[in-house]
């Protein structure tokens, strides 16, 4: 198996589908105990021009014991020129929520979101955002002003295209899903530890460089509630015909165990991982690394299985 | 950067034209009642992702979490595989089995895995657009939690070009 993408500065036909994912840093201006920090990400996806449908998930990094408290959503938004390089947007979306001590904020976790502002193409595929909006649990006391702000990257797949109609312009790309199975000790006094399931993602922006999202929950233990989510970056590669070796960092949010030692939720984690290409798909690895909780009190090293499986997706790029 | 620009183009078509094909993708939006011994806990809203490893055989991950039933922050997450088979023209039953994670201090979730199955129809609405109605179990197996559910939304489907 080759992990390899070509990269070309090629036009995008009217057959391409747009989307824009957005990795998203919100503030919350009140809730029941001060401000909330929260970080996630948004995924459009382009029914024309500048319609969009959208998915999102966000979870909290910042604020008093806001651990675990996260919201995620599905909505509608739009993207529109008014100046070069300048688009309007916004989105209203319907989600569920909850956590972090805030079960009178949420309720019975129905949310609604309204967001309006800005977006900046920084070049055809990478660009900033900027909105105010209007969080409201409907069924909760939490009722609050928000700001957000972004770094978006856009990229184009085809859909619902003839194979025999391949588009010239269309490049190569590589993913790779690992699921994962990990353990950590969640409480270094009793030694209480915690299993978690869940995956990664990783979009290959060179043969071997990735960035992406991570995303678990926990399984074993006492903690069920508890779930971690991340933006990941690394380096995956084969040497030896079959073997796999990858290394990575992560930074996001964790939570929703029940204890104050998760802190604001903030956490990053770093990981190894050794493993052996069953096929050009599937790939069994085991992996060793780090994870804390940076203004929380648990700091523990990490370990479990993946199972991998690649992805090839023909995808387009802009002018 | 022009002429390399078009090299690589020029490469990518080459290399592409054997080996294209196409993926199925299918995303459900929807709306799940827990029905039974549910605690409280009635509604949740959710979306599942399934992507075809052969016509009829798909790998299926999504979550969902709670809007009613004061259990704010209850959610779950689960993969698995599914099978789906056409009726008619318009009308496509499938069935899938998961496990996963879920979880909230209001419930008896044990560690927090879990595992469910659905089953269902979806009925084409629209070019690629469907609306659906499905059918299933969620039990938490080191807990004492164990539902019936009932999901009712609508679905997108859509092929993918890919090169491999």
């Amino acid at each position: 198996m080759a992990i390899g993408v070509l990269m070309g500065t090629v036009p995008v036909t009217s057959s391409s589908t747009q989307h824009v994912q957005t990795i998203v840093f919100e503030h919350y201006f009140t809730s029941d105990n001060g401000t909330i920090g929260m970080g996630g990400f948004t995924f459009d996806t382009f029914l024309n021009d500048s319609l969009f449908y959208r998915l999102s998930v966000l979870e909290a990094v910042g604020g008093v014991n806001r651990a675990g408290y996260a919201v995620a959503g599905f909505g509608v938004g739009w993207l529109t020129p008014v100046a070069p390089r300048w688009n309007w947007t916004g989105a209203l979306e319907v989600g569920a929520g909850g956590g972090g001590h805030l079960t009178e904020g949420t309720g019975g976790g129905l949310s609604f979101k309204y967001q309006t502002g800005l977006h900046y193409s920084i070049n055809p595929e990478w660009g900033w955002a900027v909105s105010m909006g209007w969080l409201d649990f409907p069924d909760g006391t939490l009722h609050t002003p928000i700001v957000s702000t972004g770094l978006t990257w856009r990229h184009w797949d085809y859909r619902n295209t003839d194979t025999d109609a391949v588009p010239k312009e269309a490049i190569k790309s590589v993913q790779v899903l690992t699921l994962d199975h990990k353990s950590f000790i969640y409480n270094q006094d009793s030694g209480e530890t915690i299993s978690l399931i869940g995956g990664r993602f990783r979009k290959f922006i060179t043969p071997t460089i990735y960035w992406g999202e991570a995303g678990y929950a926990a399984i074993s233990g006492k903690r069920h509630g508890y779930i971690e989510g991340a933006l990941i970056g690394g380096i995956r590669s084969i040497f030896m015909d079959r073997l796999v070796w990858d290394l990575g960092v992560g930074i996001g949010a964790g939570g929703g165990g029940g204890d104050s030692r998760e802190g604001d939720g903030l956490m990053v984690q770093t990981y190894a991982e050794l493993g052996y290409s069953l096929t050009d798909r599937w790939a069994l690895s085991y992996q060793v690394g780090t994870m804390s909780f940076v203004n929380g009190d648990i700091n523990s090293t990490v370990s479990g299985l993946n199972l991998g499986y690649t992805l090839w997706s023909v995808q387009g790029a802009a002018k | 950067m022009k002429i390399i620009s078009l090299a690589l183009i020029f490469s990518a078509s080459i290399l592409l034209t054997p080996l294209i094909g196409t993926e199925r993708h299918i995303e459900h939006f929807y709306y799940e009642n827990y029905l039974g011994d549910n605690q409280g806990l009635t509604g949740l809203i959710g979306y599942y992702h399934d992507t075809y490893i052969s016509p009829h055989v798909y790998f299926t991950v999504g979550t969902a979490w709670a809007t009613t039933g004061f259990h704010g922050g209850y959610g779950t997450a689960a993969l698995g595989l599914g099978y789906s088979a056409p009726l008619n023209a318009d009308l496509e039953w499938d069935a899938k089995v998961m496990v996963g994670a879920g979880g909230h201090f209001l419930i008896e979730a044990g560690g927090g895995i879990l595992t469910q199955w659905q089953t269902g129809l979806r009925h084409r609405l629209a070019d690629h657009f469907y609306g659906e109605i499905r059918y299933g179990g969620l039990n938490y197996p080191n807990g004492n939690y164990s539902v019936n559910t009932l999901s009712y939304g609508v679905a997108v489907d859509y092929s993918v070009l890919t090169w491999k």
